[in-house]
Parts: structure tokens; C-alpha cells; sequence
């Protein structure tokens, strides 16, 4: 007894965490009575787990991640929790969710998916469908990689609506590489016949189901290393290399104040399926939302008329942006030549009345023969009959000018001033 | 949004890319230069207008014709003789009666509010001529 190896399994649904045990054997495990606990209980719920792990000291303590934000992608996300599923296969999420319950293996639906069917697999696309708390995760799959991957919230939703929901992710994926998938596996957690009727009657495809609970899932998962090797949590595996019936090491409890207990429960729908298996989450660096959104599957049909039709908004930004520079310019023409017009209208204004001030200068007393008016300077010749009348209406006008007068041969007087204005 | 642009082609995403570059860069600035500069013109022509009023101008300045100048003024003018010095550049050179010395006065004055035209070096050159004064300047398009 005191060298039998015990998986202790729990998870959360809804406001209930639901834990079990098993005794892991040579010819499989075997699972005691599962217990619930509200979330009140926390405390007690703890404290059963800590009794079962004192009381079988080669344990593990097992638990399955249900956050929507979880993705299958073909490399490693060092920044993020990742668990490796098979070859290049990765399925990662932002952040670890388990609270401070322990736990030393977590294990993503996604991972339990690719187990569950991982012989099944061949050349052809296999659509894998795993309903975990009303939510579906499904994956593409051919056997040597697997494609495509997103998660379907389905609270609150008819049986009709998730399977129309299904059909569209079918079409969805369809868009990106020409596939239907070739067949349908679905491992349902929770007992609904209804669901899988309509799924049946709606997508015209023969699906074949398997129903296992969660707790005999991870069971499973957590009884062999190998399997287990594709938990998020790889600090605490220091597994023995052997069989089903190998022993896990403790390897220490999970220092539970590394991660956070932050749980995503938004769930994703349709609208929010990414397409590229490269869904950008909420924890996404600036970078990464960029970098994604320049990953590229051009080359569809459909690309070619977005493409055409992304050419609709350039064409109006161009041709707005044309029509305003334009009528800029012709404002900026106009603006120039009224400057220049009030600028000139000061300059004539004191032309205008200089000539006025000099032809009233000159009124009865002389007449002008010759004249140079400008706001700079002024040049007069004329005939003078009243010399001082002249000099002094002159004078008054411009202070520094030179009046010289001079008689001519018969009998009149010339004149001639000069003067800075 | 970017979920969603995520299922855009390249090309998609460049094109509307540059589009939004080009509006930000260049459209918005364009329409809010635009609309300034409207403004500051509308002010100018406010202010001319104003000012045509002192004359009795209710018209904007026009460009300058040189035959519809000349038909224009041949009331202050008793002769009116336009030689075109260029493209651009007039020498006007009219004979005016005496008694119509403050008419031609006020004819300098308001001239920018009549014609888009300037008075080259702002010069007027007066000659006494067969008991007429000859007044001569030079005109340039604006």
C-alpha cells in the first residue's frame, strides 16, 4: 500500500470543485468516489487533498486547465505557459490558473485530445472535438501535425447554435486551406446525446463519439511519464523512465505563489475565432498583436477580393487627400495675392495723397511742368508766380527739401524741389 | 479588431495600412491646413472689402486686360496709351485735364482694389502737355 502509486484529480466547474483519486495499476487505475466541494469549502477542499497526499506519499496531484485563451501552435512560447503535445506541436496560454491549490500536473484539453486520439490519426484532417465545461475545443489534426486550433464558448447556447457554430469553424478553417475535414472524433466530458444528435443532423457527418469524465481523463493522462510529459507544469515532473506502472517521485509541492489565479472566463465565439491558430490574446505584447497582424495567408480567393476591395478606402484616401491639397494650394495662391494687395493699397494710399498734397501745394501760386512722385522721394519743376506762398506750403510738407528758384528770359520765375519723403 | 485583421490577406493589411499612413500623415493634415488657411483668407478679403468701401469698390480686384483697362478709365483719361513692356509689364502713359488731378489722385489710391496689378519702382512721373498733364507709370501683373 505505502508504495502504490495514487493520482489525485480535481478540477473546477462552475461555483463546485470536484476531486477524486485513483490507484494507478499495471492493468490501469482505479478511481475511488469522486467528492464535491462548493467554493465556499476551499479551505476543507484543500485539506482533503493534503490529507490524501500525506496518507500515499508517491502522489500526484493532478488538474486540467478549462481558460478559453489556449492555442495549439508549432513553436514555443517561452513568455507563456507551454506544454509540449507531440513533435513541434505546443499548446501555450498566458498564465497558469490554478489559485493556490496544489497541484503538480495541469494539463490542457488540448493535450488530453491529441492522447485520446493520437492512434487514430492519419494523412486525412481530422476534425478533434472535446466538449471540457461547456466549451468546445477543437483541433485539426493529420498525424504528423496538427493544424489549426480554437476554442467555442457554448454557455447559453441551444444545441442547434454550437453545432451551427461548429459548421462555421469547418468553413472558417475551409477558408484558410481548402479542407473540410475528412471525419469528426468528439470526446464528450459531460453526458449530452442531445448535443451529439443535432451535431449529427446538422453537419450531415458521421461522428464518432467517446464519453469519458474529466477526472478519469487525467487519470490517464498522469499514469503514464510519457503522457504526462505534456503537462504545463514541467518543474515537478522528475519522472522514473518506465511504464504505466512506474512511480512518479515527489519532486516537493508546487510553489503555487509562482502563477497566477487570474482565470480568463471570457468566452470565445465565432467572431472572435483566429484564424491562423495564432490568436492574439489579451497578454499579447504590442509586438506580437503587430506580428500578427502581418501573418499573411494571402493567397485565397477571398484575399484576392479583400485585397480589391481594401483598394476602395486607399482610393478615397488618395483621392480626398488630392482634392484638399489642391484647393490648398489655390488657397495659399489666394492668400499671397490679397497680402500683397493690402500690402500695395498702403503703399497707393500714401502715393494717392503725397500727388494730392503737392498739386494743392502748388494751387495758384505756380504751375508744375515736370514731376517725379514716389513714397521715397519727390522731383519738382515748374513755373512760380508766388515764391514764398510755394516755399512755405513746400516747407510745411516736406521740412528738409531744397526749393531753388531761378528767372528765366521772359520775365517768370522756375522752381525746383527736391526732397526725401 | 486585430483578432479580426489577423484573417486579412498581406496585401489586405498593407493596403489598409497604407491607408490608414496616408490619412494620418497626409489627409488630416492637409484638411485642417486647408481650412485654417480658408479662414485666414476669408479674413484678408474681409479687410479689403472694407477697405473698398472707402472707394465705392463693391468688386473684387480682377486680373489686368489691358483693352478692358483701357476702355475702363477712358473717362479719367482724356488719351490712354498702353505699350507692353513683357508679358507681364505695362507702361501706361495718359493724358488727364487738369481739373481731373483729384480724380486721378484717388485713381492711385484704390488701384490694387481695382486690377491685381502693381506700380513698378511706386513711381509716378507727370509732364505738362498741350495744357494737359501726361502721367506716366509702370504696371506689373500680380
Amino acid at each position: 500500500m505505502r508504495n502504490q502509486y495514487v493520482t489525485i484529480t480535481h478540477y473546477k466547474e462552475r461555483e463546485f470543485y470536484f476531486l477524486n483519486y485513483a490507484i494507478q495499476t499495471e492493468d490501469g487505475f482505479i478511481p475511488k468516489d469522486i467528492e464535491q466541494f462548493h467554493e465556499s469549502e476551499k479551505e476543507k477542499f484543500i485539506e482533503r487533498i493534503r490529507l490524501l497526499q500525506s496518507q500515499n506519499p508517491s502522489t500526484q496531484i493532478v488538474s486540467i486547465s478549462l481558460v478559453t485563451n489556449q492555442k495549439v501552435t508549432d513553436k514555443e512560447d517561452r513568455n507563456r505557459v507551454s506544454a509540449k503535445i507531440f513533435n513541434d506541436n505546443y499548446v501555450v496560454q498566458d498564465k497558469m490558473d490554478i489559485g493556490n491549490i496544489p497541484t503538480t500536473l495541469y494539463f490542457s484539453p488540448f493535450a488530453i485530445l491529441y492522447e485520446e486520439y493520437k492512434q487514430k490519426l492519419d494523412n486525412k484532417l481530422t476534425l478533434l472535438i472535446g466538449l471540457f465545461d461547456r466549451k468546445l475545443y477543437m483541433m485539426f489534426a493529420t498525424e504528423d501535425k496538427i493544424h489549426q486550433s480554437w476554442v467555442i464558448g457554448t454557455r447559453g447556447l441551444t444545441e442547434k447554435q454550437i453545432a451551427d457554430r461548429v459548421y462555421k469553424s469547418m468553413k472558417a478553417y475551409y477558408k484558410i486551406s481548402y479542407k473540410f475535414a475528412d471525419h469528426i472524433e468528439m470526446l464528450l466530458t459531460d453526458d449530452s446525446p442531445k448535443l451529439l444528435k443535432v451535431l449529427r443532423e446538422e453537419l450531415s457527418l458521421s461522428i464518432l463519439p467517446t464519453q469519458n469524465s474529466i477526472h478519469n481523463l487525467l487519470h490517464y493522462m498522469s499514469g503514464d511519464s510519457n503522457r504526462a510529459s505534456s503537462s504545463y507544469i514541467r518543474s515537478s515532473l522528475s519522472l522514473s523512465q518506465g511504464g504505466m506502472n512506474s512511480d512518479f517521485k515527489q519532486s516537493g509541492k508546487l510553489k503555487t505563489s509562482n502563477f497566477s489565479s487570474v482565470e480568463n472566463d471570457a468566452l470565445h465565439n465565432l467572431d472572435n475565432l483566429k484564424l491562423k491558430g495564432s490568436s492574439v490574446q489579451e497578454g499579447d505584447s504590442f509586438i506580437d498583436k503587430i506580428k500578427n497582424f502581418f501573418s499573411s495567408n494571402s493567397g485565397s480567393k477571398a484575399s484576392i477580393t479583400n485585397s480589391l476591395l481594401s483598394l476602395i478606402p486607399l482610393f478615397f484616401v488618395v483621392a480626398t487627400g488630392f482634392y484638399f491639397n489642391q484647393e490648398n494650394k489655390k488657397v495659399l495662391q489666394n492668400i499671397e495675392v490679397s497680402q500683397s494687395q493690402l500690402m500695395l493699397q498702403k503703399n497707393y494710399e500714401l502715393l494717392g495723397k503725397n500727388a494730392n498734397n503737392i498739386f494743392l501745394a502748388m494751387g495758384k501760386n505756380a504751375e508744375l511742368k515736370h514731376a517725379i512722385i514716389s513714397n521715397n522721394e519727390i522731383e519738382l519743376r515748374g513755373v512760380v508766380w508766388g515764391i514764398e506762398p510755394l516755399r512755405n506750403s513746400l516747407a510745411e510738407l516736406y521740412p528738409d527739401g531744397e526749393f531753388v528758384i531761378k528767372p528765366l528770359e521772359n520775365f517768370m520765375t522756375e522752381f525746383s524741389f527736391k526732397s526725401k519723403v | 479588431m486585430a483578432s479580426k485583421a489577423g484573417g486579412l490577406s498581406l496585401m489586405t493589411k498593407i493596403i489598409f495600412s497604407i491607408s490608414l499612413l496616408l490619412l494620418l500623415a497626409w489627409v488630416i493634415p492637409s484638411v485642417i491646413g486647408y481650412y485654417q488657411n480658408l479662414e485666414s483668407y476669408n479674413l484678408k478679403k474681409a479687410t479689403l472689402q472694407k477697405i473698398g468701401f472707402k472707394y465705392n469698390i463693391n468688386e473684387e480686384a480682377k486680373p489686368f486686360v489691358l483693352e478692358e483697362f483701357k476702355k475702363e478709365n477712358s473717362n479719367l483719361f482724356s488719351e490712354i496709351d498702353v505699350e507692353i513692356v513683357s508679358n507681364n509689364s505695362y507702361n501706361v502713359i495718359g493724358k488727364v485735364d487738369k481739373s481731373k488731378i483729384k480724380s486721378l489722385n484717388s485713381f492711385i489710391e484704390s488701384l490694387s482694389l481695382h486690377y491685381l496689378v502693381k506700380l513698378k519702382d511706386n513711381e509716378l512721373l507727370y509732364e505738362e502737355k498741350d495744357e494737359l498733364l501726361e502721367v506716366k507709370f509702370g504696371l506689373e501683373e500680380l
